[in-house]
């Protein structure tokens, strides 16, 4: 019976055209400032001015010292979310694979129906936790417990929860369960196939993605602690200097900075503030 | 002895899609015995194996384990019989990314709670059991290698020390010599007969090499598109019958 030939595949590049050619419509692409002469002397100028800010980076001893103790704050709040998000995402992950938490053998009713709701309930908890993005957290926490290196982890745990539980639940449910069946065979429970089949079987693919989200998360530590420093800057200068705030939103204040190069000593100032 | 059977099959019925497997099989395997299943590829071992341990369920007929019937049987209860049944298959007999010692422990995830199961991945439980079970396989000095530094023959051995570890009543094998050569293959057997005669165990091996019969079975099942062809002692089986059951096959089983 497999004599027609197949159309999935030219069918599914059909498709993909399609939304590719109605995304590149659906907007209007402005390119004009590279279009004008002018404006775009403009923008290669303010490049430039970028660039040449880095080539003369900041090396005073109390900046570098800064600079250094921050790093340090960023690599331990990035170790730590990495660890509390690694051990949460098990523990959801083993709710939300069907492999562990519905399994292969036959239930009954009673069983079946709570295993599918466990199943159900823990993907909800991971789409939310992945949903949301992690400066959101970040707001959040701050509202509960402050600013801090401890609020940054958290925010970043709790998002790195949601993406590496849906990760792992992913490479577990892909493992052949013809390639466990040994384990199952043993009398073994869910668990116990669990340790000792999926997840060393999956261990390879496992420990690859979490390495890569480790390193996303460092990366995220930096930019999220930034978040952090921006999004709350205003807040701590509110109560000294009210009419800054009052005549910037931040999101101006943010593109006034991104836009032009810093001040020499920018961060260093600002860094003092916070 | 003989009133007591391990399995007992009626009329039972597999099909995957439009393609049946087994047609109304129909058998009954004493405790003790030592039975040796051959027929052509596509005859249905492999699905008789699955059906014997519960891991597939006939469409129709009933397969008995223990004098209980598999597709009514409750999870727990399931899972008490299966630490009964010990399985070896052609490959995937062993988790590549555990080492040897773990693999071979694994025969006691049955008796053993979930923590002491998940410590022991970390500080490997009853060892000398582990050693034992090594030294009658003579792989002794392999306890900490990774199965994949082991040859294919060796990786059989270690399956069997994980039976050893786990004491099963019933051992089914399912072509566990397939990927071997002969006489490594005749090894395997000969442990399998000798460990099954020792603990007084029944044996169950499906078998597509006829030079391995001789001497460690008491009974031949021959099967041909899902159903029984045959069965009878094995010195009784001749060439016309081995003709009959293998057809195109035949001429291959004898070139090697």
């Amino acid at each position: 019976m497999h004599t027609k030939r197949p159309w999935g595949a030219w069918a599914a590049i059909v498709v993909v055209a399609v939304l590719l050619v109605g995304a590149l419509t659906a907007v209007s692409w402005d390119i004009s400032v590279l279009r004008d002469s002018a404006q775009r002397s403009m923008a290669f100028g303010r490049m430039g001015a970028w660039l040449l800010a880095f080539a003369s980076p900041e090396l005073d001893h109390a900046f570098l010292q800064h600079c250094w103790a921050l790093t340090l704050q960023t690599l331990s709040a990035a170790l730590l979310a990495t660890f509390l998000a690694i051990i949460a995402a098990l523990v959801l992950a083993m709710g939300s694979s069907k492999a562990v938490s519905v399994g292969h053998d036959k239930q009954g009713v009673l069983g079946r129906w709570a295993s599918r709701f466990t199943c159900s309930l823990s993907r909800l908890i991971q789409d939310v936790l992945r949903g949301v993005p992690d400066f959101v957290w970040a707001v959040i926490l701050v509202a509960l417990i402050g600013l801090g290196p401890l609020t940054g982890a958290l925010a970043l745990a709790l998002s790195m929860t949601g993406i590496l539980a849906k990760v792992y639940s992913e490479l577990w449910d892909s493992v052949a369960p013809k390639r466990y069946e040994q384990v199952r065979i043993l009398g073994s429970g869910r668990l116990g196939i669990l340790a000792y089949g999926i997840m060393p079987l999956a261990a390879r693919s496992v420990q690859s993605f979490t390495l890569v989200q480790k390193t996303m998360s460092y990366c995220g530590g930096k930019s999220g602690a930034t978040t952090l420093r921006w999004a709350s800057w205003p807040l701590r200068l509110g109560g000294h200097c009210g009419s800054w705030v009052g005549e910037t939103t931040p999101h101006q204040a943010n593109n006034r900075a991104i836009f032009s190069p810093p001040p020499r000593n920018f961060f260093l100032a600002k860094r003092g503030n916070i | 002895m003989e009133s007591n059977p391990v399995f007992t099959l009626e009329k039972a019925s597999k099909s995957f899609g439009n393609n049946f497997a087994l047609q109304g099989l129909s058998l009954t395997i004493h405790h003790g015995e030592r039975v040796a299943i051959i027929g052509p590829s596509g005859a249905g071992k492999t699905t008789l194996f699955r059906l014997l341990c519960g891991v597939l369920h006939p469409d129709s007929g009933t397969v008995n384990l223990f004098n209980h019937d598999t597709k009514t049987l409750g999870t727990s209860t399931l899972r008490r019989l299966r630490k009964e049944v010990g399985v070896l298959y052609q490959s995937d007999n062993l988790i590549p990314q555990l080492r040897v010692v773990h693999n071979v422990l694994m025969g006691n995830l049955g008796r053993w709670a979930l923590p002491k199961a998940l410590w022991s991945l970390l500080w490997p439980q009853e060892l000398s059991c582990a050693r034992e079970a090594l030294r009658q396989v003579e792989l002794e000095e392999k306890l900490w290698a990774m199965p994949t530094e082991l040859s294919g023959g060796q990786q059989q051995r270690v399956a069997l020390a994980r039976l050893l570890v786990q004491r099963p009543k019933v051992v089914l094998a399912d072509e566990p010599v397939s990927q071997l050569d002969v006489r490594l293959g005749r090894e395997i057997i000969q442990l399998l007969s000798r460990m099954a005669q020792e603990q007084g165990n029944t044996l169950l091996v499906n078998l597509h090499t006829l030079e391995l019969l001789e001497g460690h079975f008491e009974r031949v099942i021959a099967l041909k598109e899902g159903s029984v062809f045959w069965e009878g002692k094995p010195d009784a089986l001749d060439e016309p019958l081995l003709k009959a059951l293998y057809g195109k096959e035949y001429t291959g089983l004898y070139a090697h």
